[in-house]
């Protein structure tokens, strides 16, 4: 025969033990959508040797970076956009005043994408590097 | 018999209680890193104006990169939007970073050559992974 005034009080205190769980274990997920991908289409007609610093604007928009090679001599402009999810969780446990054990993880290799295109000083184009986050 | 009845009408009273302590807490944040930029001042500067007519036009630039004896300044605007909740032990975050961000470049001479702009900044919104 069930006892329904059980039922209750076991419903409530599986209900209080998650909330105390919560402050020492967790699980966690998360997603971070950083600047805009520039058009693909847009990225596979570029074209070294005829394509220059204007068209290139014009196609791409505004990059995240700009500046010069490590010779000084070619200019590289850097679009850079990041769409990742990750996950991870957590658990801690207070042993002691002085210990406490835990145990953290993170899936969170966030590394975002890049185009990289290289320019003569005369603003030609030279070159086009991508860089995926699996590189 | 009365004692269990009792009890129940006390759990009963309970476990809105235990539920409400255990209900989803949830945050919302904006931050923003300097003004936006303004369209209409972006497509007044076309090449051949001065840095002066920039300045008058933008303002002070957020970064001024030297490219050889050329040089390029930037002009940005972020929006970063942040929304959080937490369910008892599981917990969803998502961060959404847009600018509005605009580059222009000078000869030597300190006259524009390119302009390159991205008005985004309006497109950060918040979002939780799975919804």
């Amino acid at each position: 025969m069930n006892c329904p005034v059980s039922r209750h009080v076991l419903r409530a205190l599986g209900v209080a033990l998650l909330a105390l769980l919560g402050g020492c274990a967790g699980l966690e997920f998360g997603r971070a959508e950083i600047d805009l991908e520039p058009p693909p289409d847009q990225i596979a007609s570029l074209r070294t040797g005829v394509d220059d610093l204007s068209s290139c604007l014009s196609s791409l928009g505004a990059p995240t970076l700009v500046q010069t090679d490590e010779n000084g001599r070619d200019f590289i402009l850097t679009w850079s956009w990041l769409s990742q999810s990750d996950w991870g969780f957590f658990f801690s446990l207070p042993l002691s005043d002085a210990f406490n054990a835990s145990l953290n993880y993170a899936d969170s290799s966030w590394r975002p994408q890049r185009l990289r295109l290289v320019f003569d000083p005369a603003w030609n184009l030279k070159g086009v590097l991508t860089e995926s986050p699996r590189d | 018999m009365r004692f269990l009845a009792s009890c129940a009408a006390c759990c009963g009273r309970l476990t809105p209680v235990l539920l409400l302590l255990a209900a989803p807490s949830c945050f919302l944040s904006e931050s923003a890193i300097d003004e936006s930029l303004d369209p209409v001042a972006i497509a007044s500067i076309q090449p051949g104006a001065s840095a002066a007519d920039v300045s008058r036009a933008l303002g002070a630039p957020t970064r001024v990169v030297e490219l050889g004896d050329a040089s390029a300044w930037l002009y940005e605007h972020v929006v970063e939007k942040q929304a959080a909740a937490f369910f008892l032990i599981l917990g969803l975050r998502g961060v959404e970073s847009q600018a509005d961000r605009c580059w222009v470049f000078f000869d030597e001479h300190g006259v524009v050559t390119h302009l390159g702009a991205s008005l985004n900044a309006d497109q950060a919104s918040y979002e939780l992974p799975g919804f």
